[in-house]
C-alpha cells in the first residue's frame, strides 16, 4: 500500500503493527510446548524459528526493533520467554547470550533476505511483479543462506553467554551449543520455506514493487 | 437540537489499482460520485471494490487517479486532516480493537484530545455507559461477544466525535439481535453515515443507495428503486459487459 | 498447548487483581523501586536465607493485598520444570546451598515483579514504561509510540494463539493429523495480515 502516513515518520503504522504483531508471534511460538529432542534431551521450543522468520518476513530494521520489543517486555517481567519465564533474572541465566543476540540476529537475517527478495523481483520487470514460481527455489536457497548467517551469529553471542553466566569452559560451552545447532538448520529451512510463500502473498512487504 | 451538518463525500472519474500476487489489479474504475445523505449504503458482490471505495475517503486507499474530496479535504495528501472528520469502522472488531480491554481502547482513542488520566479514565467510562457496555469496562476483548466487541469498536471512534461515521460491512459477523441493536444505535447517532453492507435490512433504512459492480459505480438512486433492481442483478446477471 | 486452554493476554500479565490495598493504591515509581531494590538485594546477597526472606515477604504482601495466596502460588506452576532442573543440576555441581539459593532466588524475583504487575492496571504499567523511555526523544524516539508497541503487543498474542487453535482445529475436522509446518504456514500468512488490518485501524484512528 502506498502509506501516505510516511510523510512525517520513519516508522509506519504498518510498520509499527507489523513489529508489534510479529514480537507477538515470537512469544506465541516461544511459549507453544517445547518438543523434548530424544537423544539429547534438550527441549527444543519453536522461539529461534520466530526470530528466523521475523527477519526473512520484516526485514533488518523492523525484523529487529520486533525483536528488541519482545526482548524488552520479556525482561521487564512479562513472561513471554520459553516456559513462562520472564524478568531481568533471565539476565543471570545460562541462556542470557541467545537471548540478547535475537535482535542482532535477525536484523542480519533480514537485512541479507529482503535484498535477496527485492534482488528476485527486479530480475523479472515483465508485468510480473511477484517472485515467479520458477524462481522460488533460488530465492528459498538464498533466505537459507541469510537464516544460516543469523544462526552462527546467534550462536556466537550464545556460547559467550554459557561461558559468562553458566561458568562452562570454551569446550565445554561449545559442546553444549552445539546440541542445538541441528535443531535450529531446520528451523532456518522452515523459516525460509515459509517466508517465500508469504512473500508471493504479500508482494509488498520487501518495500515498494517496482 | 443542532443542526446536522453534512460533508461531501466526493469522487470525480477514480481508478485504483493496486499490487496483487499475481500482477496489478483495477480494484475501481472511473468511479463518479457525490454522498451528501444522512446514510448512503453502498451494496455490490464480495469483491466488487465496496470495501476499497469507503476507504478513499480516509486516505486508507488512494486513488491511482482521479479526484477524491471528503469535505472540502484532500485525503491523499491530508491524510490526518482526513481521518479526524471520518471515523471508519471496520468489519471484524477483533483487528480494530487496539487495546486489551474495552476502556484502554477508548483511552488509546482519548489519548490526543485529554491529557489528564482521570479526566480520560471518566470520559471512556461515560462512553461505555452510553453503549451500555459499563460491566465491560476491565474484560479481556477476547471474553466479549461478536456484538459486544464492535459496538467496543463504535464507541472508541466515536469517542473522537468525527463528522462523519464509514463503516465497512458493520453487521457482517453479528447475529439478528445484535445487528438491530447497532443499527438503533446508529439511527440515534447525529453523525452521516457511509457504510458498505450485504445485509439488505440495513441498506433499506439508508436514504440513498449505490451499487458498486465490478469495480464500477454501476448505479445509485433511493434505496427502494436501487434494493429492487440489485436483487434483480443479483438473479438474472447485472447490466453491461458481462454476463454472469 | 493442546490440552491447555488458549492462554490469554492477561494469563501474561499475571491477571491484574482489582484491589484498593496499599499496594494498589502506591504509585507506580515507588512500587518499581521496592520492587527492584528488593530484587537486586536477593540477586546480589547470593544467600538462600535472604531469597526465602524475600519470598515469605512477598507471598504476605499478596495475601495482604487481596491477591488470595492459592492464586499467587498458581502463577508459579508454569515455572516448575525449570525449578525442577535447576535444583537438580545445582544439587549435583554445586552442592544444596548454592541450589537453594538459586532457586529461590528466582522464585522470589519472579513473585516480585508478579506482585508489581497484579496490583497494576497495564495502561499505567505502558505509562510507566513510556516515562521511562522519554530520555529517548533525544535521540528522535516518541516514547508514546513505544508504549502503543507493547500493548499491541501484549492485545495480539491471545489472537494468534486462537489462530493457531483453529487451524489445527480445521485440520482435525478434514481428519488430517497437521505437520507443525503445515500449521505454521497458514498461520503466518494469517499474522501477516492480521498485522495489516492492524496497521489499517492504527491508521484510520488517526494513531500513526
Amino acid at each position: 500500500m502506498t502509506s501516505p502516513a510516511r510523510e512525517t515518520r520513519s516508522l509506519t503504522s504498518f510498520d509499527l503493527a507489523n513489529i508489534a504483531v510479529f514480537a507477538a508471534l515470537t512469544c506465541v511460538l516461544a511459549l507453544a510446548p517445547a518438543i523434548p529432542v530424544g537423544a539429547v534431551g534438550v527441549p527444543i521450543t519453536l522461539q529461534t524459528l520466530a526470530v528466523f522468520l521475523t527477519g526473512m518476513i520484516l526485514g533488518g530494521w523492523r525484523g529487529f526493533l520486533a525483536l528488541l520489543l519482545y526482548v524488552v517486555v520479556g525482561l521487564l517481567g512479562v513472561p513471554v520467554f520459553a516456559g513462562f519465564v520472564g524478568g531481568p533474572a533471565v539476565l543471570a541465566g545460562p541462556s542470557a547470550g541467545y537471548l540478547l543476540s535475537f535482535p542482532f540476529a535477525a536484523a542480519l537475517v533480514g537485512a541479507l533476505a529482503h535484498r535477496s527478495v527485492r534482488g528476485e523481483r527486479v530480475r523479472r520487470r515483465d508485468g510480473a511483479t511477484s517472485v515467479a514460481p520458477e524462481r522460488r527455489g533460488g530465492l528459498t536457497v538464498k533466505l537459507i543462506g541469510a537464516g544460516l548467517a543469523g544462526l552462527v551469529l546467534s550462536h556466537v553471542v550464545g556460547t559467550a553467554g554459557l561461558m559468562i553466566n553458566a561458568g562452562l569452559g570454551l569446550g565445554a560451552a561449545v559442546v553444549t551449543d552445539l546440541a542445538f545447532v541441528p535443531g535450529d538448520i531446520v528451523k532456518v529451512v522452515v523459516a525460509a520455506l515459509i517466508a517465500v510463500a508469504v512473500h508471493r502473498a504479500f508482494p509488498r512487504m520487501a518495500g515498494a514493487v517496482l | 437540537m443542532e443542526p446536522p451538518h453534512r460533508e461531501s463525500l466526493y469522487c470525480a472519474d477514480v481508478t485504483v489499482t493496486v499490487e496483487g500476487p499475481r500482477g496489478p489489479v483495477t480494484v475501481l474504475e472511473g468511479v463518479d460520485c457525490e454522498f451528501t445523505a444522512r446514510r448512503t449504503a453502498v451494496v455490490g458482490l464480495n469483491g466488487s471494490g465496496k470495501s476499497t471505495l469507503l476507504r478513499l475517503f480516509n486516505g486508507l486507499v488512494t486513488p491511482s487517479s482521479g479526484v477524491v474530496r471528503t469535505g472540502n479535504v484532500d485525503p491523499a495528501a491530508f491524510p490526518r486532516h482526513a481521518r479526524s472528520l471520518v471515523g471508519f469502522v471496520f468489519t471484524d472488531p477483533a483487528s480494530q480493537i487496539l487495546m486489551p480491554t474495552p476502556l484502554e481502547d477508548i483511552e488509546l482513542s482519548l489519548r490526543r484530545g485529554v491529557r489528564d488520566r482521570a479526566e480520560r479514565t471518566e470520559q471512556a467510562m461515560a462512553w461505555l455507559r452510553r453503549l451500555g457496555l459499563e460491566d465491560r469496562a476491565h474484560h479481556s476483548v477476547f471474553d466479549l461477544s461478536g456484538g459486544e466487541r464492535q459496538l467496543v469498536a463504535l464507541a472508541a471512534v466515536l469517542a473522537v466525535e468525527p463528522r462523519v461515521l464509514v463503516l465497512d460491512e458493520p453487521t457482517t459477523l453479528l447475529d439478528l439481535r445484535n445487528r438491530l441493536r447497532l443499527r438503533q444505535l446508529l439511527d440515534g447517532l447525529p453523525q452521516q453515515q457511509l457504510l458498505s453492507t450485504h445485509d439488505l435490512d440495513l441498506a433499506a433504512s439508508a436514504d440513498h443507495v449505490a451499487v458498486v459492480h465490478e469495480a464500477r459505480l454501476i448505479d445509485q438512486g433511493p434505496p427502494e428503486r436501487m434494493l429492487h433492481l440489485y436483487r434483480h442483478w443479483c438473479e438474472n446477471g447485472f447490466p453491461g459487459k458481462t454476463a454472469a | 498447548m493442546r490440552r491447555r486452554a488458549r492462554p490469554r493476554g492477561d494469563d501474561l500479565l499475571g491477571t491484574y487483581v482489582p484491589g484498593t490495598s496499599p499496594l494498589h493504591r502506591c504509585p507506580l515509581w515507588l512500587k518499581a523501586l521496592l520492587v527492584l531494590g528488593a530484587c537486586l538485594v536477593v540477586m546480589t546477597a547470593r544467600d538462600w536465607r535472604v531469597s526465602l526472606g524475600a519470598l515469605a515477604l512477598t507471598a504476605a504482601a499478596a495475601a495482604a493485598c487481596g491477591l488470595g495466596v492459592r492464586r499467587w502460588v498458581r502463577s508459579l506452576r508454569p515455572l516448575l520444570l525449570l525449578v525442577i532442573l535447576l535444583t537438580a543440576y545445582h544439587l549435583v555441581a554445586n552442592g544444596p546451598a548454592r541450589a537453594a539459593d538459586v532457586v529461590l532466588s528466582l522464585l522470589a524475583v519472579v513473585t516480585l515483579t508478579r506482585l508489581l504487575i497484579s496490583t497494576t492496571p497495564l495502561p499505567r504499567l505502558i505509562d510507566g514504561l513510556v516515562l521511562l523511555c522519554s530520555p529517548l526523544c533525544l535521540a528522535g524516539v516518541d516514547p508514546e509510540r513505544i508504549g502503543l508497541a507493547v500493548s499491541l503487543m501484549i492485545r495480539s498474542v491471545p489472537w494468534l494463539f486462537g489462530v493457531l487453535t483453529s487451524l489445527r482445529d480445521a485440520a482435525a475436522a478434514r481428519t488430517v493429523r497437521p505437520h507443525p509446518v503445515q500449521l505454521v504456514t497458514p498461520a503466518v500468512i494469517a499474522t501477516v495480515d492480521y498485522a495489516h488490518r492492524t496497521g489499517e485501524a492504527l491508521a484510520a484512528r488517526g494513531l500513526e
